[in-house]
């Protein structure tokens, strides 16, 4: 009963990952903590494969689609894997609480940004500033580093409101870039053992038919519902920083 | 870049139904038990070597094919950090 529970999971997950152009992580860690009883650093590492299994999945449907601004994707990845390093340097520096709150109130602002506004129709690119970008793919690095959240969760909104791709190849664009550092992140918990095999298989495989199949249905969903859909999570994800900030943890 | 991007798609799929297919048949095996269980264990491994593989490997083929030399110098910088990243940290 238990592989297809994860199987479930992993579809979900994996799904929604690529709607979005998240890793799927937010639901991964909580679900397979609670529904199976998985260690926190296990259900992490799990996380990350099935991350990785999301962009595999959804990029090699966007590729084939001319989907993913691969030019963008490479120098966002370099940006980003140096503000990672920087991150692991700024850790034992920077209060982490202050910088929870901080990135808790940034994402709200970004939250109110990319919803949806009366009459627009939902994919409209802004005005680009790719310099911009670079700084923001470094500081989401860093932040992804210190506070342990995905990628995704910085790089779709900042490829939408900041790049200004419209929101179906951001999203593809992002779930491209996540898969990379989530394979260097994933490949140290593989070394390590703190993965479960046995949960990894039946979720991963899950990830993978999700993920597939949401990437060749995306344009099934309107931008502006996609974006409404980001928008909560945003809001979900502040909420949960600036608690954390808050509370000091 | 076009052609990059075909490259990478094509990479993308031969490394998911790999990786997928030898998940699946460790999936298989461990439920034989014993033996099967320990072959199946590290069949699992590689299959998701194989995924984790993917992202690296379009990675090369962008570098590779690309006209513009910044592409190429950010994917190499990229996928040094990553490695030596990952194998620090272990």
């Amino acid at each position: 009963m238990m592989p297809l529970v994860l199987f479930a999971l992993g579809a979900g997950a994996g799904g929604f990952g690529v709607l979005l152009g998240v890793g799927g992580g937010v639901i991964l860690v909580p679900a397979l903590v609670f529904l199976t009883d998985l260690p926190f650093t296990s259900a992490v590492g799990t996380s990350l494969l099935c991350v990785v299994a999301t962009s595999v999945a959804g990029s090699s449907v966007q590729f084939a689609r001319g989907a993913v601004d691969a030019r963008m994707a490479v120098g966002l990845q370099a940006y980003a894997v140096l503000g990672a390093v920087g991150g692991g340097l700024l850790a034992p520096i920077v209060p982490v609480s202050t910088l929870q709150f901080a990135f808790g109130v940034l994402l709200l602002v970004a939250a109110w940004r990319i919803w949806p506004r009366h009459g627009e129709s939902g994919d409209a690119p802004r005005t680009p500033h790719p310099a911009l970008a670079n700084v923001g793919a470094g500081g989401g690095g860093v932040v992804a580093s210190m506070l342990g959240v995905g990628g995704g969760i910085v790089f779709t909104p900042l490829l939408h409101l900041v790049v200004g791709l419209d929101f179906y190849r951001a999203a593809a664009t992002s779930v491209y870039v996540i898969g990379l550092t989530a394979a260097s992140g994933g490949l140290v918990y593989l070394i390590r053992g703190d993965v479960v095999m046995s949960h990894v298989g039946p979720t991963m495989l899950g990830v993978l038919v999700g993920a597939s199949v949401a990437a060749r249905g995306v344009r099934r969903f309107s931008a502006a519902w996609l974006k409404r859909a980001f928008g909560v999570l945003l809001v979900y994800v502040a909420i949960r920083m600036l608690m954390r900030g808050l509370s000091g943890a | 870049m076009r052609d990059a991007q075909r490259v990478a798609a094509i990479l993308l799929r031969v490394t998911l139904w790999a990786g997928a297919s030898l998940v699946f048949v460790a999936g298989m095996l461990d439920l034989g038990g014993g033996g099967w269980a320990a072959v199946g264990y590290w069949m699992a491994h590689i299959g998701i070597g194989v995924v984790i593989a993917g992202p690296f490997l379009t990675l090369i083929a962008i570098a590779a094919s690309a006209r513009r030399p910044s592409v190429t110098v950010y994917a190499m910088i990229t996928i040094a950090i990553a490695v030596a990243g990952a194998l620090l940290a272990t």
